[in-house]
């Protein structure tokens, strides 16, 4: 080793490689807000804004290209006027929670930027020295604040993707144990149970669960009993038309529905199966079709051959090797199967709204669509059924998860 | 017109009786489906300006227990038309031809009529009703006693016949036989080129691939076919062949370029979104050592384990001028008013309801690559970024590129969000897409809402071919056939 | 070429475990080094601790002399060859050896030229011409297991570094590889520091073993060194197939005694008097004729496997299982009651 000045490139200060990421990212989240303001008709915020979002972009403009120390005042100077923009706002600006959390990304950068870019160990950077005691306190000190830094900024980034599905469930909670029906009014400003009482003593909603059961209870069993033999088949056999069947199986998954959909009507109105639930459920089982037998195939691809061969040489037959060591050993696979096949049959709505047109034969989906027309919108109600609607069905599907994604993917990546 | 009761003056029985009686009549066998047929017989006199007809489900002698059903003036008929009503209250004739009727669809009789009849529609079947015909004056005095009559309909509800089922069973049995014959010579040539045991396979096979040759393939080609035909919603089954008129109209619609342009707008930045965000939480989550991981994993697949029209319909709510968002900014913004909002708006809510999907097929993929490798990259001075770009990504290949176009195929067809959010809305023009309608949800209004089902055929075949140029477009650029090697 | 150095290196995981125990070991400039142990030793650990990838709880790294553990692994100019090869599946041959040159060429400031030069050589020592422009999934073991470590010595690093790289191979490629990784230092002599569970590749490559169980060095010594002279009842144990015959027990005046064993000491041991093991190797017990040999131990034969040229014989000697290695061609007795001698000039004397 030739001394310690070939490893100045690697002393880059964590400080400053946190700068370098975050402060673009400060900058877009404070575009975005100051478009917002737009919306607020708040000029002078959104010049704040502005001018921070520039003086950001200032600072980690500085940041880039060789070390010098004038860049790094000019910076820390960026930084400190953005400091100031900061303090000024949150002085004589409105304080809502989204205020305080735009201003939050134009002083905690700002602040993070000035502190660091004053510090020693940056200064020492950026005049350019290549001091083997500043080499070696920069090295432990990046080993020790560069995870940190870089899991704090994990944290930061997967709250922000947390909150947009947070934000709303709280919204929709509250709305559905706030008295009437309206949207406004501050979060847990009052609570009823109202709403809930409404929904399930109301005999519309018990007539959309019954249709959605049968109808996607319908669509599990006759789904399965065409899936599990056609998978079986698939996985199993070699046989002359293989890669033919098993790519028009694929083809079928990229049919848009619109193309579909108008045959259907035509062809369930000429049988008289309009605003039956058969008619929906011959059609879910088709077009849910082609993904089970993927999934299943895939499944029972995973049970070895060998098994088969050990009960064959017992002396079981074809049918009692099915249903006494396949059907035993891919029944988780077949439950997720069934999960997926009902869980579509439940959440879909075009095919239903289409069908179904009949009040009493509506399913939950296009029922729940009903409460909300352009005039008279129930949203307590609907917030109430949502949520009676939606944790059954999110506590299977989270519990699942992992079975459904993996057979969703082998079905959907493969194909 | 029940509610124009309101508006008379009461009818008082203390009215001068100067006309001769007047003679009311049911005739049963002219009876229709909540209709009861009445006959009148009466000379009007001077003072009569009109007729009234009460009805009530019991016995009546005076107007306040009885609703009024239908009025008929007597004055001049000179320029009217006898024209059926527009609304289907009343259907009434004189001597066997409809009665004239005014612009606004009121009935009149000509003072020299003696004789008319009436169809009173809006009747419960099956139950007695009591029916009276009142002469008034101009005053709404009645002009002769209350005699109502009893009368019911007890004809059953004569649905139109059936359309003829026969085609289309006949199809359908043709094509599930030629599948089953197909397989038959299948399972032969299998059998001759001694693969004896696969003779079963065909059986398994059979069901399923049955249903979808009917259920898939049959509908598509009869799709197809429609958009050849007039076919619209008064005339099912009876359509006829007209070549390619219809795909001239979709030509030429107005509107068209701005809802192609849209759609592909809506699909592309949907897309990108999805996978560039599921990609950036996908990576995000596998990274070694973050705290809540699995809470945090979990939060983020809610968006995808809510049923979607439920989300829809919530973000529907939150946008609304006093919703969520609204009350997070402080404003009182109506999002999908204006067209540019309503675009941006139903393209975030599409966003955040693809985004799971993306980061469990990718976090599933980013698991599989071995981490030894960015070992060895890290211990060859690479790190962070150039990691992600020279190493992830390329490695990443063979599943973006398949879940990009299925994204892409689906985004295309999505319905609901649409639907659900703006139905299309704002409002642009007569019979033209609105500004949000993708040419999915365009296509739907055609068919359900203008009932126009081969122009919609035609519509949606040119999507699909629209839909095959691009992934086949893209499939070719991207090399996807050189990944799945 | 550098020396290495582990200075009283502690690494505990976040769970707890203890995967090194206070290690301290120095590598000479030059000098072959091999990490024998089982599986969940610590080896790899100390080798992973070396190149970076995990941090020392405690103790200093020291690479030429000075500490590294600071430094990120890119920093600390080392070539690792992985147990998977870590080969990148999206590259050809030529990309993966060039790679960590180009994304660094600037840092490392070298020419174009010199890239290729430096893979050129790597090419032509590991005879990897025919397969440049091939990806790695369309080689076989060996070839993928020399491009891997092509692409550790372009670099021409300080140290080398190997995870039990030939542990994915057949076994007759592997004795093949064996020949080649010592010819390859032989020729290159790069410090290498190289990990396995295998004592045959540790005996064989070695310059020096290093012993590992439990995350404790158990010895620091030359292959035969620690086959002739093993520290402990552990590295007895473990090195040499079949293992060396421990018996536990006392030696007292002049004699060894086991229970009702008893048997002479050999004379270089014979002035120790303490409890402890007696190891003495398969190779070295021999059949006595008579059992009136002063030496002789009465055993039973439980049976023998033939191995070819040699044969292990599995007894019982008075309650102690023994196995004795003898050569095939003597053909002696396979069963039945036969006496041996268990003193011989090679035995050892471990405490316990």
């Amino acid at each position: 080793m030739s001394g310690r000045a070939e490893l100045i490139d690697w002393v880059v200060p964590a400080e400053v490689r946190t700068l370098r990421r975050w402060l673009p990212a400060a900058a877009v989240v404070l575009a975005i807000a100051a478009v917002l303001e737009g919306l607020r008709y708040d000029g002078p915020r959104q010049i704040g804004l502005l001018c921070g979002l520039l003086l950001l972009a200032g600072c980690r403009a500085c940041l880039a290209g060789d070390r010098r120390t004038w860049k790094r005042r000019l910076g820390a100077t960026f930084a400190g006027v953005g400091t100031v923009i900061a303090a000024h706002l949150l002085v004589v600006g409105e304080k809502s929670l989204y205020d305080l959390w735009t201003l939050a990304w134009l002083a905690l950068p700002s602040v993070l930027a000035l502190y660091w870019l004053i510090s020693p160990r940056v200064a020492a950077w950026a005049s350019g020295s290549d001091d083997a005691a500043f080499i070696a306190e920069c090295l432990s000190s990046n080993r020790r604040l560069g995870p940190l830094l870089s899991r704090a900024g994990t944290q930061v980034l997967l709250i922000h993707a947390c909150a947009p599905v947070v934000i709303p469930l709280v919204w929709i909670a509250d709305v559905a144990v706030s008295p009437g029906n309206v949207l406004g009014g501050a979060i847990g400003d009052a609570f009823t149970l109202d709403h809930f009482a409404a929904v399930l003593s109301s005999a519309a909603f018990g007539t959309w669960i019954g249709n959605s059961l049968v109808v996607s209870v319908g669509t599990t069993i006759v789904g399965l009993l065409l899936a599990i033999p056609a998978g079986y088949a698939f996985s199993r056999y070699r046989f002359a038309g293989r890669r033919a069947s098993m790519f028009l199986f694929v083809l079928v998954q990229m049919f848009p529905g619109i193309i579909i959909l108008l045959p259907y009507f035509m062809i369930m109105k000429t049988l008289g199966l309009l605003n039956t639930s058969i008619g929906l459920i011959i059609v879910y089982s088709v077009t849910a079709l082609p993904l089970c037998v993927w999934m299943l195939k895939g499944f029972f691809d995973s049970i070895p051959r060998e098994v088969e061969e050990a009960a064959a040489i017992e002396g079981c037959t074809q049918l009692e090797i099915f249903r006494h060591i396949i059907l035993p050993l891919s029944l988780p696979a077949v439950a997720v199967t069934a999960l997926f096949s009902f869980l579509t049959a439940w959440n879909e709505f075009l095919l239903a709204l289409v069908f179904n047109t009949s009040n009493d034969q509506y399913t939950l989906p296009v029922g729940l669509a009903s409460m909300i027309p352009a005039t008279g919108q129930q949203w307590g109600d609907f917030a109430a059924a949502s949520i009676l609607v939606s944790i059954p069905v999110v506590i299977l599907f989270i519990a699942f998860q992992r079975a459904l994604v993996q057979g969703l993917s082998a079905g959907a990546v493969k194909g | 017109m029940l509610a124009g009761a309101a508006l008379l003056a009461p009818v008082t029985q203390a009215a001068a009786l100067t006309d001769e009686a007047l003679r009311l009549t049911t005739d049963p066998a002219q009876n229709e489906y909540r209709r009861i047929h009445v006959e009148v017989q009466h000379r009007s006199g001077p003072d009569t300006r009109s007729y009234q007809i009460w009805f009530a489900s019991q016995p009546f002698d005076r107007v306040a227990d009885a609703e009024l059903h239908s009025t008929l003036v007597i004055g001049d008929t000179e320029g009217l038309n006898r024209t059926a009503p527009a609304f289907d209250t009343q259907d009434c004739w004189t001597a066997g031809q409809p009665v004239h009727r005014t612009k606004d669809d009121i009935p009149v009789l000509a003072p020299d009529i003696l004789e008319w009849s009436c169809s009173l529609s809006g009747v419960m079947p099956g139950v007695d009703q009591w029916i009276a015909v009142l002469p008034v004056d101009a005053d709404g005095r009645g002009l002769s006693p209350l005699l109502p009559i009893r009368a019911r309909t007890d004809v059953p509800d004569q649905r139109p016949p059936p359309p003829d089922t026969l085609p289309i069973t006949l199809t359908l049995a043709s094509i599930v036989l030629s599948a089953i014959v197909l397989l038959l010579y299948l399972r032969r040539r299998d059998i001759l080129s001694g693969r004896a045991q696969t003779s079963r396979a065909y059986l398994y096979l059979a069901p399923a691939l049955i249903g979808l040759t009917a259920l898939t393939f049959y509908p598509v080609a009869y799709g197809v076919w429609l958009a050849f035909t007039d076919a619209d919603q008064s005339q099912l089954g009876e359509e006829n062949w007209i070549g390619l008129g219809n795909f001239a109209t979709v030509l030429l619609s107005p509107g068209i370029v701005r809802v192609t342009l849209f759609t592909l707008v809506w699909t592309l930045v949907n897309v990108t979104a999805h996978v560039a965000l599921g990609l950036l939480l996908a990576y995000t989550l596998t990274q070694p050592g973050i705290r809540g991981r699995t809470l945090y994993r979990t939060i983020l697949l809610l968006p995808w384990a809510i049923p979607g029209y439920i989300s829809v319909l919530a973000w529907n709510g939150m946008l609304q001028p006093d919703g969520l968002i609204n009350a997070i900014l402080g404003t009182a913004t109506d999002f999908t008013a204006t067209p540019l909002a309503a675009r941006i708006s139903v393209i975030l809510v599409n966003i955040w309801l693809g985004i799971p999907f993306m980061m469990m097929v990718l976090s599933g993929a980013l698991q599989a690559i071995s981490t030894e490798m960015f070992e060895a990259a890290e211990l060859d001075g690479i790190s962070g970024w150039n990691q992600f770009a020279y190493l992830t990504l390329p490695n990443l290949k063979g599943t973006l590129v398949p879940v990009s176009l299925l994204g892409f195929i689906w985004t295309f067809n999505t319905f609901n969000t649409i639907y659900l959010m703006t139905r299309g809305n704002p409002y642009v023009g007569f019979g033209e897409p609105g500004a949000t309608d993708t040419l999915v949800t365009y296509v739907f209004s055609v068919a359900f809402d203008y009932g126009r089902y081969g122009v919609a055929a035609a519509w949606s075949v040119a999507v699909f071919l629209l839909l095959l140029a691009f992934s086949y477009l893209y499939v070719k650029r991207s090399g996807v056939m050189e990944v799945a090697r | 070429m550098s020396t290495v150095e582990f200075s009283s290196v502690t690494k505990r995981f976040d769970d707890g475990t203890v995967a090194l125990d206070s290690l301290s070991l120095k590598v000479e400039e030059g000098e072959f080094l091999v990490l024998l142990g089982p599986s969940g030793c610590g080896k790899s650990t100390a080798l992973r601790v070396l190149a970076g990838l995990e941090e020392a709880s405690s103790g200093d790294i020291l690479i030429g002399g000075q500490r590294v553990n600071d430094l990120p692994p890119g920093a600390r100019d080392l070539g690792m060859v992985f147990q998977s090869y870590a080969l990148y599946p999206h590259m050809s041959v030529a990309e993966n050896l060039s790679f960590g040159l180009r994304r660094g060429q600037q840092r490392l400031a070298i020419s174009e030229a010199e890239i290729g030069e430096r893979v050129n050589s790597a090419v032509d020592l590991l005879d990897l011409s025919e397969v440049l422009d091939r990806r790695p999934r369309e080689l076989s073991g060996g070839q993928q297991q020399r491009v891997a470590i092509g692409r550790a010595l372009v670099r021409r690093p300080k140290v080398l570094l190997m995870d039990e790289p030939l542990s994915n191979l057949d076994a007759k490629l592997r004795n093949r590889m064996r020949l080649e990784i010592r010819r390859l230092h032989e020729r290159h002599g790069t410090t290498t520091v190289y990990v396995t569970h295998d004592q045959v590749e540790a005996m064989t490559l070695a310059d020096r073993i290093a012993v590992l169980n439990g995350g404790r060095l158990q010895q620091h010594a030359r292959p035969l060194d620690a086959y002739h002279r093993p520290a402990n009842s552990f590295v007895a144990s473990f090195i040499g197939t079949p293992p060396m015959n421990l018996i536990e027990g006392e030696a007292r005046s002049n004699r060894f005694h086991a229970g009702e064993l008893s048997f002479p000491l050999p004379a270089h041991l014979s002035a120790h008097s303490a409890r402890a093991f007696y190891g003495i190797r398969p190779e070295h017990i021999r059949r006595l004729d008579s059992a009136e040999h002063p030496e002789a131990v009465p055993a039973q034969v439980l049976g023998r496997e033939n191995l070819g040229s040699v044969s292990v014989t599995h007894l019982d000697a008075l309650g102690h299982r023994i196995t004795a290695s003898e050569r095939t061609d003597d053909d002696p007795d396979a069963s039945g009651q036969i006496t041996v001698s268990l003193t011989h000039s090679s035995a050892i004397l471990l405490e316990n």
